[in-house]
Order: structure tokens, then sequence, then C-alpha cells
């Protein structure tokens, strides 16, 4: 098999729920060597969420943990028990990345902070992701990802312009944002460490990681006073832009039209009716003058047909159009997904065969891959402490009768 | 700060050419942020992203497109007709000196011109090529339109945001395209490090509906695990405890957590002689939270309380004990946010033909040996011709002249 990327590079991974976690699944997928250390008294409450989607409660069967750790290692150790920090600082010293997405200052507290950790291993390369980052009043603030959503604006400009803003979908900040700005800053640092042989700490604030997405619209409150606010799917680049209703129960497809090439094939895609001949809808300023009218008669069209009629004939006449697919959709319906491989299937000890999401990008000599399900908490103990590091069976039997691998 | 080396990027002397549009554009301010030297290649008159709005002072002039402004910061500009010899000609020329190429045309557009992967990799074999497309290179959806909010809703995102049974709704922050750019800078910056290994280039072919799919494992495990359809909740509460309260002055989201946040709820409420039963263990039961009739009394018990208070007064009690009470903002809140504002976090530009500065978002990211930085203000269109082309590559003046004349630069 071709040698991955990462293939040598070993992290050691104190993140838990998602946004940390979902850097190291990447870096794990190109090759890179990740343990992931927890523990089994203050466990990653993402492994408890098995007992609301699986029944069990297991602490390997929770869809949500095993979706976001293929390919890691994982090791228990004790955080309470002095040897226990002992044999993390152990796994540092033999690793190249130290990541966590603690709240700012935690690590510090167990020893574990940046520059503690230089003194182990001077080239390390550690990233750390509060929620806020210091140096401010709200330096030590906890939230979730939804807070951190909704304190960079994004709930208000999410939904509809009439109502309270929401959610822009699961967990942006987990999701999105975050793990790839982090993966992106991480291999920026591999890079200039291969160069230079320095090793540097990434200090990335969740919030102000999520300010960059919305940047625009604050930007346009800085030169301009201008507060935007959410406006239900309209934009301010064209129409008709929104999700249209469509023949059955809860089906709808969006359409996005700006240039007047765009609206003349969507004409030519209806069969040129009457109401969308002449100058009314003819120009872009017609268009937005009297898009309430215009979206009542477009889904006049759209809601007697079903939606992947809609898209495929506007798509035919060079309109951008897609259906709003539900997860159903898109494990078991759309071809291009199928095509393209995203989704693949792994066996789980406990839960069986399970989905998992590949990566948007195939990297054409050196293609990712997700190597082996999520491990089993405390699945890789005796690796980590005896081919890893070394250790002795009687070594590891005092640490086991003591109490550091929990 | 002050010193050279501290203001070195992390990608300093990786060489980037730039032709994306909306859709991977932000890829490249993230390389170029970190010290690449990104070159945006402009069509002669200039990037149609220059037309999207909003406006330096509402002025509808391409080089004052705030749209622009926002994604293209740390970049150069030089401007080519791709669609003229001489300017392919150019083209491959810049590409033999270049470690990556961003692209974001239609599937087949740029090998039509002769500059695919196959014809640029053939004359720079350690090229990174990233294309960024709605839909991927391949599968019988390559050739379908996108836009941010077509491709959110194929990628399973749209259906989860507004409320049930209503409209599906989208996010005026073009959330999709960020999300893709993410990715593709974080695969762009994976290859460059096989690169530095071995010499060896390669393509990247990155689909914006499959980053979108990213975002929404869980709808596809409802389905996969429990043959249910997940759909949107909109801004209500699932569980007691959870969600938005309106306050004083404003709004705050609380995540309310068993244990001693509860506690200390309660011990609040009590200070302020509220009248409650959250004392009662089953309040630390999620399940129990989780009821209807239970979020509705929660709500309708803190509702007025949460109203005595401003959202500073609110936040700062609640976090000084761990209980997670977090605000809400609006973006003049988030250009005003206190916290922000003492990390320095916006910068201020200059724009010296605008006469005024222009106020960026700050870091995604700290790095502490090679700082993030905007190196230079956005380009104005071809800007840096005469010093790439002449300066950098050796095109006489007189040349230059001629491939103006013919329409290539």
């Amino acid at each position: 098999m071709t040698k991955l990327p990462l293939e040598g590079i070993r992290v050691a991974d104190f993140t838990w729920w998602i946004a940390g976690t979902m850097a190291t699944r990447l870096l794990a997928a190109y090759g890179a060597h990740v343990i992931k250390i927890e523990s089994t008294i203050q466990r990653d409450q993402i492994r408890e969420n098995a007992q609301v989607q699986t029944g069990t409660a297991s602490l390997n069967a929770s869809p949500g943990f095993n979706g976001i750790n293929p390919g890691k290692m994982s090791m228990t150790l004790n955080p309470k028990h002095p040897r226990g920090l002992e044999v993390a600082r152990r796994i540092i010293s033999v690793s190249d990345i130290v990541a966590d997405n603690m709240t700012w200052g935690a690590m510090a507290r167990l020893g574990l902070g940046y520059d503690d950790l230089v003194k182990i291993n001077p080239a390390i390369i550690v990233l750390t992701m509060p929620v806020m980052g210091p140096g401010g009043p709200d330096t030590n603030f906890t939230g979730n990802g939804e807070q951190i959503a909704a304190s960079a604006a994004m709930h208000h400009l999410t939904g509809y312009p009439e109502e309270l803003g929401m959610a822009p979908g699961p967990v942006y900040p987990d999701w999105a944002s975050n793990p790839y700005h982090a993966v992106t800053a991480v291999m920026a640092a591999l890079y200039h460490k291969l160069k230079t042989g320095k090793g540097q700490h990434i200090v990335l604030s969740q919030y102000e990681s999520v300010v960059n997405v919305t940047a625009l619209p604050i930007m346009d409150y800085s030169v301009n006073g201008r507060v935007q606010t959410r406006m239900g799917n309209r934009s301010p680049y064209g129409a008709p832009h929104g999700v249209y209703r469509c023949q059955g129960e809860d089906r709808w497809c969006a359409i996005a039209v700006y240039a007047d090439e765009e609206w003349e094939g969507l004409c030519r895609a209806m069969g040129d009716p009457e109401w969308s001949q002449g100058d009314k809808f003819g120009t872009a300023l017609g268009r937005s003058e009297n898009v309430d009218e215009l979206e009542r008669l477009l889904e006049q069209w759209t809601s007697a047909r079903s939606a992947e009629e809609v898209m495929k004939t506007l798509q035919a006449h060079g309109v951008a159009a897609g259906v709003v697919q539900n997860g159903r959709d898109l494990l078991e319906n759309d071809p291009q997904l199928k095509a393209r491989d995203h989704y693949v299937r792994m066996e789980h000890p406990e839960i069986g065969s399970m989905a998992f999401d590949d990566y948007p990008f195939k990297l054409s000599k050196t293609p990712g891959r997700l190597s082996r399900h999520a491990p089993l908490i405390g699945e890789h103990n005796d690796f980590v402490t005896g081919e890893l590091l070394g250790m002795s069976e009687d070594e590891v039997n005092e640490l086991i009768i003591e109490g550091v691998l929990e | 700060m002050a010193d050279a080396k501290s203001s070195m990027g992390a990608l300093e002397g990786v060489r980037v050419l730039d032709l994306t549009g909306p859709i991977g554009v932000y890829c490249g301010k993230l390389l170029a942020d970190l010290g690449a030297d990104v070159i945006k290649v402009e069509p002669p008159e200039g990037d149609p992203m220059r037309s999207r709005g909003p406006f330096y002072k509402d002025d509808a002039h391409p080089e004052k497109s705030l749209y622009f402004f926002a994604f293209n910061t740390s970049k150069r500009s030089v401007t080519l007709g791709l669609e003229t010899a001489d300017g392919r000609e150019v083209f491959q020329r810049l590409v033999q000196r270049a470690d990556i190429l961003l692209e974001s045309f239609p599937p087949g557009y740029l090998e039509g011109l002769d500059l695919g992967y196959d014809q640029l990799s053939a004359v720079n074999p350690g090229l990174i090529m990233t294309s960024i497309t709605p839909f991927g290179q391949t599968g019988p959806y390559k050739d379908f339109k996108g836009s941010d909010l077509v491709v959110d809703a194929m990628g399973g995102l749209t259906n989860l945001i507004g409320n049930p049974g209503e409209r599906p709704a989208w996010t005026l922050a073009e959330t999709g395209y960020h999300q893709v750019g993410i990715q593709a800078s974080s695969a762009t910056l994976i290859a460059l490090y096989h690169k530095t290994l071995t010499g060896e280039g390669q393509y990247i072919d990155v689909s914006m509906q499959q980053a979108v799919a990213m975002l929404v494992p869980s709808a596809v495990q409802a389905w996969d695990m429990r043959k249910e359809v997940a759909t949107r909740t909109g801004g209500a509460s699932v569980r007691a405890g959870f969600g938005m309260f309106r306050c004083k002055d404003g709004y705050v989201n609380m995540v309310l957590r068993a244990g001693p946040p509860l506690n200390f709820l309660c011990q609040w409420l009590d200070e302020d002689g509220l009248e409650h039963d959250f004392r009662n263990p089953q309040w630390h039961d999620m399940t129990f939270r989780s009821q209807p009739e239970n979020i509705t009394h929660l709500n309708e018990v803190l509702a007025p309380w949460f109203l005595t208070y401003t959202q500073r007064e609110i936040i700062e009690k609640a976090q000084s004990a761990h209980l997670s009470i977090t605000p809400v903002y609006d973006t003049k809140q988030v250009r005003e946010d206190p916290h922000l504002n003492a990390r320095g976090f916006f910068i201020d530009i200059e724009h010296p033909e605008l006469d005024g500065s222009v106020t960026y978002a700050g870091a995604p990211y700290g790095l502490s040996d090679t700082p993030w930085r905007i190196h230079r203000r956005p380009p104005l269109i071809g800007e840096h011709n005469h010093e790439i082309f002449v300066g950098e590559m050796g095109y006489t003046v007189e040349q230059l002249a001629v491939l103006r004349a013919n329409g290539a630069i």
C-alpha cells in the first residue's frame, strides 16, 4: 500500500467531544499514529450517548463516538494519579503533536501545558483549542459548539426574518470550521518544522475560528454600519433564491438564480409560461422587486413535480438546483455520493456495520483511508505501555494495581 | 513582534496560484495569511467576485467589493486571459514555478484549454493541483451547477435548518463555501507535506457536496441505525435548560448541565426569591428534561427571571460558577465584543486608494513561532502584473505591451 503522507507522525490526543476529535480523525486518515488518551473515570462524554441512540449503556457502542474516532488507538490513564500523568508525559516524549480542546488552562493545571511539554520534547507541536482564547475578560468561559456559533452571530444570520434566529444546522463549529482550521494550522506547523526543526504552540480560539466564517457580514457592519439579518433563503445576489415545495411530504428543491441567462433557462425549463415573459421578471431588479409574487408562481410549478424532477429539469437548462436531501437520501438514494464512495462501511465489534463519512477529497497519489474502527476504551493499553514505551510486565502490573491505567 | 523573523509565516516560500471563485476562495486566503505567496490569476476585466457586494461605503465599484476584500487578503494579483494562446503560455510559465494551483472552474474547463492536471503536471511534476467544485470531478452530477444554498441542500444541511414542518431555511454567511474551503486547505497542506518529503505532486478533487455532508452524520446515522428520517427542530429547546433566553438587553444561550451547575442555578434563584422546583432530583435526569411539559415548565419559570438581568450581568455571574450561559450576538455585538477587542482580534488594514482603512476579522488560529498575519491588503486588478511578469519572470516591458494588446493580460 502507498505510504501515507503523515506516516511516522505520532499524536498524543487529549481531545474529546467533537471539534478537536474531528481534527485528529483527519490526521489519522492520512497516516498519523493517533493515540487517544482517555480515562474511564473522566470519560469522553460522547461515549455516553449510546444509550440514546442504541439503547445500550456500553461505552463502546456510541455511534457518535465511533463515527469520529476511526483509525485511532485508545489508551486509558487516570489523570488524578501522579503516575498517570507520568505515563502521559512518556507518550508525549515520543510524539510529534499534542492536541486538546479543554477549557483554557486545564492542561497546564495538569502539568501538561505547553511550557511543561517543551521541556520534555523541545520540537513538540501543541494544538490547544480553548473556547475563547486567553487575554480577555471571557478567557475562562465554557461553552459548547452551539453556544459558540450563537456568540459568533451565526444564529442571528440563520432562519426566518420575522422570528428569532436559530442554529445553522448541526453544530457548525464542531463539524465544520474548527476541526479543519485546526488541521490547516497543524499542517502549516508541521511544514515549518520540516523546514526548520522547530515546533510551536497553536492556540485556536474556537470562537474566533467561527467569527472567520461570519467575517463578511461583520465587515459590512464595521465599514457601512449595516447589521445584516437573516433573510430566510433569500440572497442579496439574485432572485429567485430559495427552497420550494415539491410533490410529496416534506420534499423541497433549492433553486438559485443570479444572472439573466439563468433566469431565461428557468423560464425555458418551465415551458415559458405566460407569467414569466415580459419585463416584470425580465431583469434582476424586476425579479428582486417582485420576489414574493415570483416565488409564489414558481412554487406552483415546483409543487406539481417531484423534487428530483425539478432538479434535473432545471439543471438540464443550466440552472443551479438541488433536492433538499435528508439522511435517507444521502445514504441510499443519491447516485452522486454513491459514485464517489462517500460513505464507507466498517464493522465495529459492538455495534456491527456502520456507515462513515469518507473525506470530500482524495489525494490522487496518497489517498487517505479510514483504516480501523474506532477503538474500544483502553483497547491499546498493552500496545502503548509495552511496544511503544517498552515497560516491563511487572511495571505494567504495578500500574494496573495502583489504578493508573483507568 | 518587531523583528523580521517573527513576521515570517509558516508557509513562507510556498508559491500558490489561485484561480478560484466564491466556492474555493477561502482556501487561498488561509494559505496567504499563513505566509504563502498566493497569486490570484484574474481575467483581464477583473475577477467576477469583485462585483459582489456589499461594497465599501456602498459604492458599487470593482475595487471596493468587501466580498472580494474579505477573501483575498495577503494575495497578489495578475491578469491573464486564459482563452488566448499567449495568456495560456504565460500561465504555463507561472505554473512551472508554482507549488500549488487552486481552481474552481466547472469540471473539464481547464482540460479544454490544455491546462488540466495531466498537461500541467507534465511541465511541473511537483505541482499540487486542488480543484474545488460543487459535486466533484466524477459522477453523474459532476456537471450540475451549484451555489452555497443548492449544495447545502444536496449535502443534507438545509433539511436540518428551520422549523419542523415548515420551509427549510439558510444561513446568510455561506457556511458551505467556508466548509469546503477549509477542508480544501487541510487537504492541500497534507499534499504539500508529502511533496516536501518526496518531491511528488498530486491532484486533489474536492467536492463541496461531500464537505457539507460531513456536517450531518447524525442524520445519516439516524437512518442507518434506526431507520428514522431526522428533520429540523427550529430554535425550540429539545431539553429543558438548553437554549436561548431573552434578558434585559439581548439574548443568551444556556447549557444547564446536571450536577453543580444546576445546583448553582437553584441557589441563585433562591437568593433572588424566585419560587421553583428545580431542587427536585429529577431535574438532573436528561430523559425527564426531554419531556415537552418539563421544557415548557422550565421556560415559564425562568423566562421572567432572565428578563431581570442584562446579558453581561447574567453571563459573568453564571460563568464564575461554571454554569454555561453565553451571549447570543448579532454582527454589531461581535464587532464590539469586549473579549475580542481585548485580544486585539480585529485588524485595521490601510487601503491608501480608499483614503481609509478597513477592519478585518483576525486570526482563526494563533501560531506562536510563525504568527498568522494579513501580509498585505487585497490586491487591485492586475496590481502585480509588472512586478511578477517583468520583475520575477523576465518578460520585457515591450513583451508586456504586446501581451496586453493581444488581450492576454
